[in-house]
């Protein structure tokens, strides 16, 4: 049956050329139009003036560890920004294979949990974690042979397209870094370790002569501030030897960790490594890491210029609840809530400290979940 | 009824579309994936095996020599039970300037390994690791190398000279025994199901026998050899590819496959006292076959070059790792 004309002619009405015509101006206009403005920079936090978003620290000599006592000398610390666009940023540097093990461990600012809602778990966990003072840096090692980035520009990866002889290309993965997530070291992990945790790989049997590139991508910047501090030891050997049969002091027959380490390693004590990595903003470079050729942004050992209090908070995330020297994390806490609420101060959570203000480590009361909530 | 002209349009718009739909089937996709079939051969003396029993009398019991010593006896025996799993690989070559045998093309080596992963397009094994009702064969049982129950209990009793054992260390002496009580632990009704027996008539004679197994003997003046056949399902054909095998023997005495096998994995035996695992082979042997060869077993020196998907690949298993 024919439809009746109507006064208010519609694109319905119109002859089936003329819709296809319009049809197509406007995909035409969709398809031009999208390619207006693809530029999303605008999502991702912004660079910060006087911090690299891309850190290249040259070639180091991985430290041959005669103790736990020559640990914190040894460390790097460092802090980057954000690259201002999608592109990722982090930290790279390389090193001369050995002929033996290296291993390289990373610790990025801060310290994070997940609070406990439930009254059967652990106390450790009872008080609130500050999650916005967290970022994340993934580790991964090879032969600078394959890496695909380029040092203090770009942060690469170390696929490669390999050819095979019957001209077939295999996409492959070169990395020599394997397992970083000390929590599932023992399992064979592929898995990174998440927010503020420490990484660490083995680069097994390096060939002595060739170039090895490290790099550790920042996979994020903590909320408050966008400047991600981190720590960064490069040993001789082996980690989990290192870890676990330690160089013969401390309790438990010694060990990386400062609990003793021994195949009752507590994961916990792997935060406590590197101690130091919550650094103040603005802090001018570090003569000894300066002296030692290391980039603007960077300290040595004990010239690092930490927060107050924050090798404290990261040394009481470590303790087991049976230690008594010292306060464990919910002590630490409970202090810092009194302090804070005492002094009549609110302390910043989600922003940066202000100049002189007070940075709280643990997390605000009022954002703790109810038991049984999410 | 006449039907409005926009209407007429949209019925020949989907009849075209319908048509072009139904004709698209005739097209080739483009990709080149087929199930590539051939044959293994391995010389008779990879399944060759010089056995030494104690003799015993007519009640079971050792004999012993004047000297109170057991008395053995030897056989040399030549069986398909002595083949342990054949993996079967494709690769983009293979090169005999890797290792003292010859071995498939490898990438670059990473992570402290002399040899790189061999990146294989694919492959299959002729028979594999299987759950055989007792920890006994955790890594023992290979399927396709025994003809029925009967036979397995009579070959590690009688030829081996050393019975199947059931979780008490009682030993198992019929098949019967043994079949009852792998369907009453898996619940299984049909020899197929447990997958240790010939259960398929390959050669559709009638009979479930010897020539049902992967490999039959096959005598020949210039050497006697078993040959079997293979499929590939649904490879990925790369013209120019080579079919590269190998075979690992099994550990002399023990008769286990500790190279390929992994003792961890497979089927896992959790019922009353018992949690043990049956075996399975480890993940990447083809991938890196280098870690699981080792002195005895067999590859081939030559790969197949594969050039016609539709032509039958011959492998021969005739290199000795030394």
């Amino acid at each position: 049956m024919m439809r009746p004309n109507t006064p208010h002619a519609t694109v319905a009405d119109a002859p089936a050329t003329v819709r296809l015509g319009a049809l197509a101006l406007a995909a035409a206009a969709l398809v031009v139009g999208t390619g207006c403005d693809l530029n999303q920079d605008r999502v991702f936090p912004g660079l910060i003036e006087g911090v690299a978003p891309i850190l290249d620290l040259g070639e180091l000599t991985p430290i041959e560890v005669t103790g736990r006592a020559s640990l914190p000398d040894a460390v790097i610390f460092g802090e980057i920004g954000p690259t201002g666009t999608p592109e990722d940023g982090g930290v790279s540097f390389t090193f001369r294979g050995t002929n033996t093990d290296v291993c390289v461990w990373i610790d990025p600012e801060s310290v994070f949990w997940n609070q406990a809602v439930s009254p059967t778990t652990s106390s450790r966990y009872a008080e609130v974690d500050n999650p916005y003072d967290d970022g994340d840096l993934d580790l991964d090692a090879g032969q600078s042979l394959y890496y695909t980035g380029t040092p203090g520009e770009r942060i690469g990866t170390f696929a490669v397209r390999y050819e095979d002889s019957n001209n077939n290309v295999v996409p492959i993965e070169l990395s020599e870094c394997d397992g970083p997530d000390p929590l599932f070291a023992g399992a064979q992990g592929i898995g990174k370790a998440g927010r503020a945790a420490p990484e660490y790989c083995t680069i097994p049997g390096t060939l002595e002569g060739a170039d090895y590139t490290v790099v550790m991508r920042n996979w994020s910047t903590p909320i408050d501030d966008d400047r991600l501090g981190f720590g960064l030891l490069v040993m001789q050997g082996n980690c989990a030897a290192l870890i676990n049969n330690g160089f013969g002091e401390g309790t438990g027959g010694g060990g990386l960790a400062p609990g003793g380490g021994g195949s009752g390693i507590d994961n916990h004590e792997y935060e406590c490594v590197i101690t130091g990595e919550i650094i103040k903003p603005n802090s001018p470079t570090g003569a000894a890491a300066a002296a030692a050729g290391l980039p603007a942004g960077t300290w040595l050992g004990s010239e690092v210029p930490s927060w107050e209090r924050s090798v404290e908070y990261e040394q009481a995330f470590c303790r087991r609840d049976t230690d008594d020297d010292g306060p464990g994390i919910v002590d630490f806490c409970r202090a810092e809530r009194r302090r804070v609420s005492q002094a009549g101060e609110q302390c910043s959570w989600a922003f940066e400290a202000p100049e002189g203000g007070e940075r709280c480590f643990c997390g605000d009361p009022e954002e703790a979940p109810d038991a049984g909530s999410f | 009824m006449h039907r409005h002209p926009s209407t007429r349009r949209f019925v020949s718009s989907a009849g075209l579309l319908l048509a072009l739909t139904s004709v698209s089937g005739c097209y080739s996709e483009g990709l080149e994936i087929y199930d590539l079939t051939g044959t293994v051969r391995i010389p008779a003396d990879a399944a060759t095996y010089q056995f030494t029993r104690p003799v015993l009398d007519d009640a079971g019991n050792p004999v012993t020599d004047d000297s109170g010593n057991p008395v053995t006896e030897s056989e040399t025996r030549t069986d398909v039970k002595l083949l342990g799993p054949v993996y079967i690989g494709l690769y983009a070559d293979v090169r005999n300037d890797i290792f003292a045998y010859p071995y498939p093309e490898a990438g670059p080596p990473v992570a402290g390994a002399n040899v790189g992963d061999t990146y294989p397009y694919g492959g299959t094994t002729m028979g594999d690791y299987r759950y055989a009702c007792y920890e006994f064969f955790q890594c023992r049982m290979v399927s396709g190398r025994y003809v029925d129950f009967d036979e397995i209990v009579s070959w590690w009793k009688d030829v081996v000279g050393n019975p199947i054992t059931d979780r008490t260390g009682a030993p198992v002496l019929t098949g019967a025994a043994m079949e009852d009580t792998c369907y009453t632990l898996r619940r299984f009704t049909e020899p197929l199901e447990l997958g240790i027996t010939a259960a398929i008539d390959r050669n559709d004679d009638g009979l479930l026998d010897a020539n049902d197994l992967d490999f039959t003997l096959v005598e020949d003046p210039d050497g006697d050899y078993f040959e079997g056949e293979f499929t590939i399902p649904q490879a990925e054909f790369f013209p120019g590819m080579k079919a590269w095998a190998m075979l690992e023997r099994p550990s002399a005495g023990s008769f286990l496959y500790d190279d390929t096998c992994n003792d961890e994995l497979g089927y896992q035996e959790f019922t009353f006292d018992q949690n043990w695992r049956a075996g399975a082979s480890n993940q990447d042997v083809l991938n890196r076959p280098a870690g699981y060869l080792n002195t005895g077993d067999r590859v081939a020196s030559v790969g197949f070059e594969w050039n016609d998907p539709w032509e039958p690949a011959e492998i021969v298993l005739d290199f000795e790792v030394q």
